[in-house]
């Protein structure tokens, strides 16, 4: 039956994919890895360039097997933060398209960029491509389709053609000034199944080892095979998934683009090993803690409410504190003092300390409103908290230190990015 | 003490002066009214002892017995409300007071008058006079823009700048300014403009309620510590709030680069439906000003987006501009829906001023666009 309402107009959803991401950063920032066959990875291959590739390495390969295939293949181990730096640089290049960006992934995000019934997606498409180039230097494949499905199988193709060109080297240095189109692949609005009918099952979500194991059985291997099938026989044959099977597969995904929630917390902590009673080194610990966590409360563009400390005694037993604010806020010295107040009360055995914390919580996005009459010493600390976060993101966290950080340095190592410390969260 | 009130005229009474007493009173006392029943005038008196205090008319009252008599404010306005009588008889001492309809009584418990405080009363020799519904205006007009709690300046109430011509009414909160302007009386040498005194919020409330016939002529005097206000019926006292206030006429742009005319009605409405677009996180409303119209829009990553069109006047450069929509709505409400008022602006990052003819100034800060967090 016809609707009494006009059908919406098609939702236009773009998937943008990092080409090679880890190995491109890496590429991007040593210009001897250009051009060569890059892997990151410990272990097994975390992410390999489309030279490497040439060799038939490919992703979650052992590395012991890579190496075999291509002797030349450079491994490295890999700088996580400054993935997820550039990976942050890309998600606020995509915010300026829409709000609606979910990252599901570091380098694999959605945008939902629907405007009505104009048509914005290819332009937005374009003006992704061309800004992330030029902004943070690493090139994407993107995909635009009527739902999350669509443009992520066109992202796939995206990524096929690039591999065929990779493979003759003469066209692969042409890659990165291909034009836009090259990266890109829109399935218009009304084509879905049709484009969908090619591809190997797998493509679907849903269609695990199992599932395709069964579908195989019974000489189904493609796409538009499973369409063909009745939603009914899919059904009792793989429940719940059936159906959302036969519903992919003809080409309708009703998944939303669901953006990030905010953080609700930011939180920073260390162990010791051994436990420390140094009262000094404690406290220089905690202002560093905090330091850590508001600058990227700052960068989050956020404010806290409050500060919670948390401390492990040498025996085990642990204790913590929350202090809250009057008013939010993202400067420094307002949160350290807070901690160190709280980190008073709560310090109350005479213990050597096993591990030290800090949670900035409740967070609130950072006040837009700007005031009629300036505060100038407010003002100036704003400043110097901005330069700050700019020089230390340049030129690496401990490139600056507050003056009892210097009881840190006598006892940790540090590098460019920061002290060596005992925790994952701070040292990965 | 013994009188026959008229029911509805004293449920008026405590009911006005129900605004001064505090919910959790800092003496128990406090919870109380002062009924004070003289032969040719009853009054009821209330005050919180910090910072408001209010002296009441009732009218409509045959006294049998003069006398003072305490009753329990919030108490006495829920059973007058209650009662189906036309008058209503009140006997009182200092154990307790009696309420009488003619099918009905009620006893409360009361107090020793002597024990609640005085409020202070009128003694302005030199003061203003105006208008009590043009003073009712200029309250409206600015009362909204005071702020809750004032950090750094005294913006938690309204700053009254009386001079021999002037008579003006300024409120801010350090994002938003009003300035309301009217013509006063001066009796004497009344001249507040060095002062700078500030009425707390609570005070301002309680002048504006009493403020009922917008005909009659109202009296206003400040002391060192107080303002004192006088209309035929009641007497309102307040204490000002400490502080300086900021230097407000430093704030005023002195140039602008559009100037843009406005109905306040159509406005509203088309900041009203982009505004509901919005949640905590993203406040603010876009209003891009170009060649004969605005386009306002909003846009939050969990309520969706809105666009609305409003053709205008305007062919100055185009300016894009963010507010907080609740600013402007605030203001706009205060107005009548066919009131026209323009607006002057510079660029994005500069305050807007909107104006009414020339007795009222309302300044807005623009938000800060930008990093907008990810």
């Amino acid at each position: 039956m016809a609707s009494l309402w006009p059908s919406p107009p098609p939702r236009e959803i773009l998937h943008v994919d990092v080409d090679a991401f880890f190995a491109s950063v890496e590429q991007r920032d040593d210009p001897r890895l250009r051009g060569k066959p890059v892997a990151v990875g410990t272990g097994v291959v975390a992410s390999c360039s489309y030279e490497a590739r040439r060799y038939g390495v490919r992703t979650a390969m052992r590395l012991s097997e890579a190496r075999q295939l291509c002797r030349p293949l450079i491994v490295l181990p890999g700088q996580y933060l400054r993935y997820e730096q550039v990976a942050r640089q890309l998600y606020a290049v995509c915010r300026d398209q829409t709000p609606l960006v979910e990252a599901a992934a570091l380098d694999d995000l959605y945008l939902d960029v629907t405007a009505g019934r104009q048509e914005r997606g290819e332009a937005a498409a374009r003006t992704l491509l061309e800004q992330v180039r030029w902004e943070i230097g690493i090139s994407l494949s993107i995909g635009l389709g009527a739902n999350k499905l669509i443009a992520a199988v066109a992202t796939r193709e995206v990524k096929q053609a690039k591999c065929r060109v990779q493979s003759d080297p003469r066209m692969a240095a042409q890659l990165w000034n291909a034009s836009p189109g090259f990266h890109l692949v829109r399935v218009p609005p009304g084509e879905e199944e049709e484009y969908l009918a090619p591809w190997p099952v797998s493509v679907l979500p849903g269609a695990g080892p199992q599932v395709r194991a069964r579908l195989d059985r019974l000489n189904v291997h493609r796409v538009g095979q499973v369409a063909e099938m009745p939603r009914l026989m899919l059904e009792q044959m793989f429940g719940a998934v059936g159906g959302k099977l036969s519903e992919y597969a003809h080409g309708i995904d009703r998944r939303e683009v669901v953006p990030q929630r905010r953080a609700q917390s930011i939180s920073r902590r260390t162990s010791f090993d051994p436990p420390v009673s140094d009262p000094d080194f404690v406290l220089a610990m905690l202002d560093y803690l905090v330091e850590r966590a508001a600058s990227w409360l700052r960068y989050q563009d956020l404010t806290a409410r409050g500060v919670t400390v948390f401390l492990r005694y040498g025996d085990y037993e642990s204790a913590q504190g929350h202090e809250a604010l009057r008013q939010p806020t993202q400067h420094d010295d307002v949160l350290k003092e807070a901690a160190r107040e709280r980190l008073h009360k709560i310090y109350t055995r005479r213990l050597p300390l096993r591990l030290l914390g800090v949670e900035l919580t409740p967070l609130r996005p950072a006040e837009q409103q700007t005031d009629l009459f300036p505060d100038a010493e407010r003002q100036r600390l704003d400043r110097l908290a901005e330069c700050k976060d700019v020089i230390r993101r340049r030129f690496g966290f401990t490139s600056l230190l507050s003056g009892n950080a210097l009881w840190l340095s006598q006892s940790l190592d540090r590098d460019r990015a920061n002290f060596r410390l005992r925790t994952p969260c701070l040292t990965r | 003490m013994k009188a026959v009130f008229d029911r509805e005229a004293l449920l008026q009474a405590f009911q006005t002066v129900g605004g001064v007493v505090p919910s959790r009173p800092v003496r128990p006392v406090l919870a109380n009214a002062k009924l004070v029943v003289e032969d040719d005038r009853v009054s009821l008196k209330a005050t919180d002892l910090d910072t408001v205090g209010i002296s009441y008319e009732v009218r409509g009252v045959r006294v049998e017995k003069p006398g003072v008599v305490l009753a329990p404010c919030h108490q006495m306005a829920s059973i007058l409300k209650e009662m189906p009588d036309e008058e209503v008889t009140l006997t009182g001492d200092e154990q307790r007071c009696l309420i009488e309809g003619t099918a009905s009584e009620f006893e409360v418990p009361s107090e020793d008058p002597a024990q609640y405080p005085d409020v202070p009363g009128w003694n302005g020799e030199n003061h203003h006079q105006i208008a009590a519904g043009v003073l009712r205006e200029l309250i409206t007009r600015t009362i909204f823009a005071a702020a809750v709690e004032g950090a750094r300046y005294a913006l938690n109430g309204v700053m009254w700048e009386l001079g021999p011509e002037k008579f003006r009414l300024v409120a801010t909160d350090g994002r938003r300014l009003a300035v309301a302007d009217a013509v006063g009386i001066m009796h004497g040498k009344h001249n507040t403009e060095s002062q700078m005194p500030v009425v707390p919020t609570k005070a301002m409330t309680l002048i504006e309620r009493s403020l009922t016939d917008p005909e009659e002529q109202v009296f206003v005097a400040f002391g060192p510590n107080e303002v004192l206000l006088k209309t035929a019926r009641a007497e309102v006292y307040g204490r000002l709030v400490e502080g300086r206030f900021p230097p407000y006429k430093d704030v005023f742009p002195k140039k602008h680069t559009a100037r843009v005319k406005l109905t306040a009605g159509p406005f509203q409405a088309a900041i009203r439906q982009a505004a509901t677009i919005s949640d905590p996180e993203s406040r603010g409303v876009v209003f891009a000003f170009a060649k004969g119209k605005v386009t306002l829009s909003s846009m939050s990553s969990q309520a969706g987006r809105a666009k609305v069109e409003m053709p205008l006047q305007y062919d100055a450069k185009g300016i894009q501009i963010a507010f907080d929509p609740r600013f402007l709505t605030d203001m706009l409400r205060t107005l009548a829906p066919d009131t026209e008022l323009t607006l002057d602006l510079l660029d994005e990052n500069s305050p807007a001023l909107f104006r009414v003819d020339d007795s009222y100034s309302y300044i807005v800060m623009p938000l800060a666009r930008g990093s907008s967090g990810g």
